[in-house]
């Protein structure tokens, strides 16, 4: 364990220096990402519980970046719960804002990211009326009908 | 958390919009796309608890939902992002539409805000927004016939007659308005008649806005007779093609049920960032036309032909009463 530890400082260090070089936000991001104590205790029980760190995926979004670090289990370790953490760290403030832990990649949702247009998008799905939709007591649910009541297509 | 001045301003402006008889909130997302959003409101709001949606389980939601149905002074902050609800589970979304009964006084409800367009999006003073809405219905209100003309290349001009109709305020203030952004003046008009060659945005039930973003001058046009839609031409075969679907398989939509007046200059700017369209357009600075199931401010809604709702949602244009401009955007 202490070995895990020293190993994750000195990666620290040469972090900060790598970082501090290449001006590049997104190192910056990944050093105020792995510097979180809470961070750095999930990094520390998977290495402990034997998986193996295979990388960083890192990605912008406007004002923060999203640090993903990826884990694999050992060769004959069986397991289901995904392994992955997500750090989401605020670039204004170099603050960890959000941390969730067994991070599914995600395969369905739009590669692009939300605000992205989608052309191929199906639309006759959503042309559907839901019968008793009308019965919601909502003042304005014009919108909420079709998210509420809809079938498994798309609806706001 | 954010020491960013803009995010500091917008998240203050978010607040002022909720109703102090509120005590406690859930604050529902959908994950990281609202990560900084529900950090920081869960700094600033004195009792909250995180609902996040991509972890939770529908029984989760459930339990969550009938635990403060009927607890007066808790409130729901809900951000939904259109096409991320179709991640969830049949059960989640069940469990979601329970939160629809609850009274509007303790629903918030974002759809299509996230952390990359929520600065922009709350920018703005909500008074300012409300002033401007207010003042706007009292000129309204004196104009009984309207001429909306496009102004764009594809020049196409709308004339609405709104005499005896009610003109009807959201500003995000009003005990029946929960959707955030707010900022509009809307009335359902008497009749309504010319030709709209769309320079803008078609968004609503119908995720139009996600699947062609920006629509330009020509490449949709409606022939409007007695607020009815008698006719779809244009030059992009694609929009045509499913708006004709849409109103094939969805007559309701025909019927012009709303001239909308958008107030928020926030939306303008947060507009700018997204290809796609987006639900909180129809409060972009300028008109909207609304199609298909009617204001329920001003119509019975259980006289709706399609509990549908489609805004055409103008770029540019201008607004005319009976002897001058009232609008230009």
């Amino acid at each position: 364990m202490a070995d895990i530890w020293a190993t994750l400082r000195a990666e620290l260090e040469l972090l900060r220096e790598v970082a501090a070089t290449s001006g590049d936000a997104r190192l910056s991001a990944v050093l105020v990402a792995a510097g979180d104590d809470s961070v750095q205790k999930l990094i520390v029980t998977k290495l402990e519980q034997g998986h193996v760190y295979t990388g960083t995926q890192v990605s912008r979004h406007g004002g923060h970046v999203q640090v993903v670090f990826t884990f694999a289990r050992a060769e004959g370790m069986f397991g289901l719960v995904p392994l992955s953490l997500l750090v989401t760290v605020d670039l204004p403030s170099r603050r960890v804002a959000y941390v969730a832990d067994h991070h599914l990649p995600a395969a369905d949702v739009p590669a692009t990211g939300p605000g992205a247009l989608q052309p191929e998008l199906d639309l006759s799905a959503s042309m559907q009326e839901r019968p008793g939709a009308e019965r919601l007591r909502l003042a304005r649910l014009r919108l909420v009908q079709g998210f509420a009541n809809g079938p498994d297509t798309y609806w706001v | 958390m954010s020491h960013d001045p803009t995010w500091d301003a917008a998240i203050a402006h978010f607040l002022e919009y909720l109703p102090g008889s509120i005590s406690h909130w859930l604050i529902l997302v959908e994950g990281p796309s609202h990560a900084l959003i529900s950090s920081a409101l869960r700094a600033r709001l004195p009792s909250c608890e995180l609902v996040i949606l991509a972890d939770a389980t529908a029984a989760q939601i459930a339990t969550l939902e009938s635990r403060y149905a009927c607890c007066h002074e808790v409130g729901a902050l809900q951000f939904f992002i259109k096409d991320g609800i179709q991640r969830y589970s049949r059960e989640s979304r069940d469990a979601l539409r329970q939160f629809s009964a609850w009274p509007c006084s303790r629903v918030r409800l974002c759809l299509d805000v996230w952390d990359d367009n929520f600065p922009a999006l709350f920018s703005e003073p909500p008074q300012d927004v409300a002033r401007r809405c207010r003042e706007l219905k009292a000129i309204l209100a004196g104009e009984p016939v309207l001429v909306c003309d496009s102004e764009s290349p594809a020049r196409s001009q709308l004339e609405i007659r709104c005499g005896a109709s009610e003109w009807v305020t959201y500003t995000g203030f009003e005990d029946f308005e929960y959707m955030l952004p707010s900022g509009e003046t809307a009335c359902l008009p008497r009749s309504a008649a010319g030709t709209l060659s769309l320079d803008g945005w078609l968004v609503g039930t119908i995720p139009f806005g996600l699947k062609y973003g920006r629509v330009h001058p020509g490449d949709l046009v409606l022939r409007i007779e007695e607020r009815e839609i008698r006719g779809v031409s244009g030059g992009r075969a694609d929009l045509c093609r499913d708006f004709e679907q849409a109103l094939d398989r969805l007559p309701g939509l025909r019927c012009l049920v709303e001239l909308g007046v958008g107030q928020s200059h926030a939306v303008v700017r947060a507009a700018k960032q997204h290809p796609a369209g987006c639900l909180w357009l129809e409060r972009r600075f300028g008109v909207h036309f609304g199609l298909g199931a009617e204001l329920p401010e001003t119509f019975d809604a259980d006289q709706r032909t399609t509990s549908h709702h489609l805004d055409f949602v103008l770029a540019t244009g201008s607004l005319s009463g009976a002897r001058e401009i009232l609008l230009r955007w």
